[in-house]
């Protein structure tokens, strides 16, 4: 993605705006081993930090900047693990996945909580009552579905197999669930705040408001192996640029939409703002990143989905001492 | 031996021993990983316990909010104290948790603190502040509480996990090792076989094919049997009565090839064979045959000049030549009465010209004696009787055995000698007529003779000159 002179004026004003929350002395940003890092264009605007990070980057240090498209959200922990993205932020369930699976990728924090939710249409009020029926959203293996497989999994329920799943098309899923073609749909941001918005369906499930999900990181900061090995000063300071970014998401959610919009331009600011504010994105100090993908990876081992064991999973996939070093700059 | 299957049964003990000190191990480590598994169950109640217990105090203050009455209020601060119990019994079941039970008590103080306050504030009529208050602290608190309790009792679902895991892990090595040992079992168990097989099998294998060959006569070869213990001493007894069997049975064969030889000096070879195949009673009707009858003339008168010696000495040079006369023309020679000399042709195997080969054996008998007479320088003069027709031939006795003819033929051969004349060969009618021309006769007319009455005789001159 370009960077553009009004973008970068629009970057640096938001630094400023975040660097007030946090400590000015980066001494390791001099010693940085690589000034590139490349990101995975994601199209929920949930991953707003990702995009006004951008700035803080450059503040670390970093001169190349650059997002990448992705096919399919499906496959994120493949890009990151076959190197053609450095850092990406995507579910838990999908890190624990890949690290069952034994791709080279190391989860280093979590950055915020939320975000999908489930509509429907009466009379459907819970998990069960979707067998058999028409659920639209993104494609099996992306973030939204991978959720919804492990609910039903955590009650029998076998998502998979037991409702018919539609995706893309035209009119597109969403429009079919406004029309009442389908009977639920599966929102993540904006989506969530259209239906919202429209008034169309009721929510049965939100990761961001009912427990035990509410508890847990939605969205977790996950980097390629080689990269953290090659460039541990850089990982850390991406990972403080993100975190920056999530504060001021959480403390300036009008000036972040803003800047959201402006960059991706078809995003409406509205859209993008009442994202911003549905999101808790300051809560990434309370939560425990490891206590969520053992969460999740508790639930995936329960469901059958993974061989490994929580503990195994994390030791093998995940890595916090930079996230340690950033509480402790914070003195958290 | 004693030792070898001592040895034997004692690895084999020593085996099962480890075998079931593995098992008990298995047992040992399932048994501490079950109380680890109820260890944690306990904590994970525990733990569960806090949080309900900071959701119900939110739920008291907010009903007390609802509806203040100092009842209620008294309950509410009464439970929030009881709700240290519930921190002490976390303390006491998760001791190891310290970092987040630290936290977890630092936020149940400040959780405490706050609610008092709010109790305060709603005693003291102050419901706006007292909502405010809850909204601010006491719920971002009892939010804090229950996430500190979630990781708790995640990380003891996960370590309920990580257990399980590592006792099928722990099974499947446990598997290996249990089936390690008995493949290791069986193949000592084999390897044991093996030995003892090659120890006390294996050799007494030798022995008993060494007892199947000598039972078949092979005495020479020996039974190998490197034991030093018991079967070794047998296969060297084994061998050692072998080589006396040997002995035995070669001692044994010379002695049976001389009463073989012995024998046939008194039986004719068929007659043996027949005896050898376990015929008891042998009696043969001979339809043609020729008997002999020899005497020396004048023996009692020689034998009284000579003295006894010189005379058996003489006899034996005579009869030596007459038995290799005999044997020469396949007659067969009967006896021998003192001085005289008894021959049959045609017994006891049929002989076409038996007749022929009696008269050449008269002939070849009459010459020898003159030959050895005059070697001794005394005239030695036989007379032969001669006759042919049917008898009977048989062996008679139960020991020294004697093979013999009988029969009228055989009285009138005796007849034929005695009333011949010395140094002549007297022939029946019946044989003369059996030699026809090959032979020179000379009638010697009708002879009256005892018993049988006048009879037509002749003498054997010689072989007819050919041509």
């Amino acid at each position: 993605m370009a960077l553009t002179r009004r973008g970068l004026v629009g970057g640096l004003s938001l630094a400023s705006a975040g660097a007030l929350l946090w400590p000015l002395a980066l001494p390791a940003q001099s010693r940085l081993e690589t000034t590139s890092v490349r990101f995975n264009a994601e199209p929920s605007s949930c991953v707003a930090p990702q995009y006004v990070a951008e700035a803080l980057l450059r503040e670390e240090g970093f001169t190349d900047v650059h997002y990448t498209a992705l096919d399919s959200d499906a496959l994120v922990q493949q890009e990151i693990a076959q190197g053609k993205v450095d850092f990406a932020m995507d579910f838990p369930l999908k890190f624990v996945s890949a690290i069952d699976a034994g791709m080279p990728l190391t989860v280093l924090s979590g950055v915020h909580i939320g975000c999908f939710e489930l509509f429907a249409h009466e009379p459907i009020r819970n998990i069960r009552d979707l067998k058999g029926k028409r659920i639209g959203g993104d494609a099996l293996g992306a973030s939204a579905p991978t959720f919804l497989v492990s609910l039903g999994a955590a009650v029998g329920f076998d998502v998979v197999r037991g409702v018919h799943w539609v995706t893309g098309g035209t009119p597109p899923p969403l429009e079919l669930f406004a029309k009442g073609e389908l009977d639920a749909f599966l929102a993540h941001p904006p989506e969530v705040q259209q239906l919202r918005a429209r008034g169309i369906g009721h929510v049965i499930v939100s990761s961001t408001n009912d427990r035990p999900w509410s508890q847990y990181y939605c969205c977790l900061l996950g980097v390629n192996n080689a990269y953290l090995r090659k460039h541990p000063v850089a990982t850390k300071s991406v990972l403080r640029a993100l975190l920056r970014a999530a504060d001021m998401c959480a403390t300036d959610p009008a000036r972040v939409a803003k800047r959201v919009s402006e960059l991706r331009g078809a995003e409406n600011y509205e859209m993008a703002l009442a994202t911003l504010r549905d999101i808790p994105y300051g809560k990434w100090r309370d939560l425990s990143a490891e206590d969520t993908m053992r969460f999740y990876a508790l639930r995936l081992h329960e469901a059958g989905l993974i061989k490994s064991t929580p503990a195994k999973i994390i030791a093998r996939g995940t890595d916090w001492r930079f996230l340690n070093e950033v509480r402790q700059e914070l003195k958290l | 031996m004693q030792t070898k299957l001592l040895l034997a049964f004692l690895a084999i003990v020593a085996l099962l021993i480890a075998l079931g000190a593995v098992g008990l191990g298995v047992l040992s480590d399932v048994n501490d990983r079950a109380t680890q598994l109820i260890k944690l169950e306990r904590k994970i109640a525990a733990y569960r316990q806090v949080q309900l217990d900071a959701t119900s105090q939110l739920y008291h203050v907010s009903a007390a909010l609802f509806a203040a009455n100092e009842q209620a209020l008294g309950n509410t601060l009464r439970q929030l104290n009881q709700f240290g119990y519930d921190l002490e019994r976390l303390q006491f079941v998760a001791g190891d948790e310290i970092e987040l039970l630290a936290r977890v008590r630092q936020d149940y103080e400040k959780f405490v603190a706050v609610v008092t306050r709010l109790i305060e504030l709603i005693r003291a009529g102050r419901a706006t502040e007292a909502h405010a208050m809850q909204v601010a602290e006491a719920q971002p608190l009892a939010d804090s509480l229950e996430r500190l309790t979630n990781q708790l009792v995640n990380k003891a679902e996960s370590d309920v996990v990580s257990g399980i895991d590592e006792s099928e892990e722990a099974y499947r090595t446990s598997r290996v090792v249990v089936i390690g040992f008995a493949v290791g079992a069986i193949a000592l168990a084999l390897l044991l076989g093996r030995t003892i097989s090659w120890s006390l099998v294996g050799p007494i294998g030798e022995i008993g094919a060494r007892l199947h060959r000598i039972a078949a006569g092979e005495f020479v070869q020996q039974v190998e049997v490197a034991n030093r213990d018991e079967l070794g001493e047998l296969a060297t007894n084994v061998n050692r009565t072998s080589e006396q069997l040997g002995r035995l049975y070669t001692d044994l064969n010379a002695e049976k090839e001389r009463s073989e030889a012995l024998l046939l000096n008194t039986l004719p070879q068929p007659i043996v064979d027949r005896l050898h195949r376990g015929e008891t009673v042998i009696a043969d009707r001979i339809e043609a045959a020729t008997i002999l009858f020899s005497d020396l003339v004048d023996f009692t008168a020689l034998a009284a000049r000579m003295p006894p010696e010189r005379m058996i000495e003489l006899l034996g040079q005579l009869f030596a030549r007459f038995d290799a006369l005999a044997a020469s023309l396949a007659l067969e020679k009967i006896k021998t009465i003192g001085d005289g000399y008894m021959v049959a042709g045609g017994v006891p195997n049929e002989m076409p010209d038996h007749a022929a080969a009696v008269a050449t054996m008269a002939l070849g008998m009459r010459e020898a004696a003159a030959g050895v007479g005059a070697q001794i320088g005394e005239p030695l003069r036989l007379r032969i009787g001669v006759h042919s027709g049917p008898l009977i031939a048989g062996v008679i006795g139960t020991h020294k055995f004697v093979y013999d003819v009988w029969g009228d033929t055989v009285n009138t051969a005796s007849r034929m000698e005695k009333y011949g004349e010395p140094g002549r060969i007297h022939l029946s009618a019946t044989t003369r007529s059996l030699l026809g021309d090959r032979f020179r006769f000379e009638a010697r007319g009708r002879v009256e003779v005892k018993g049988k009455g006048v009879m037509e005789t002749f003498f054997l001159e010689a072989h007819r000159a050919v041509g």
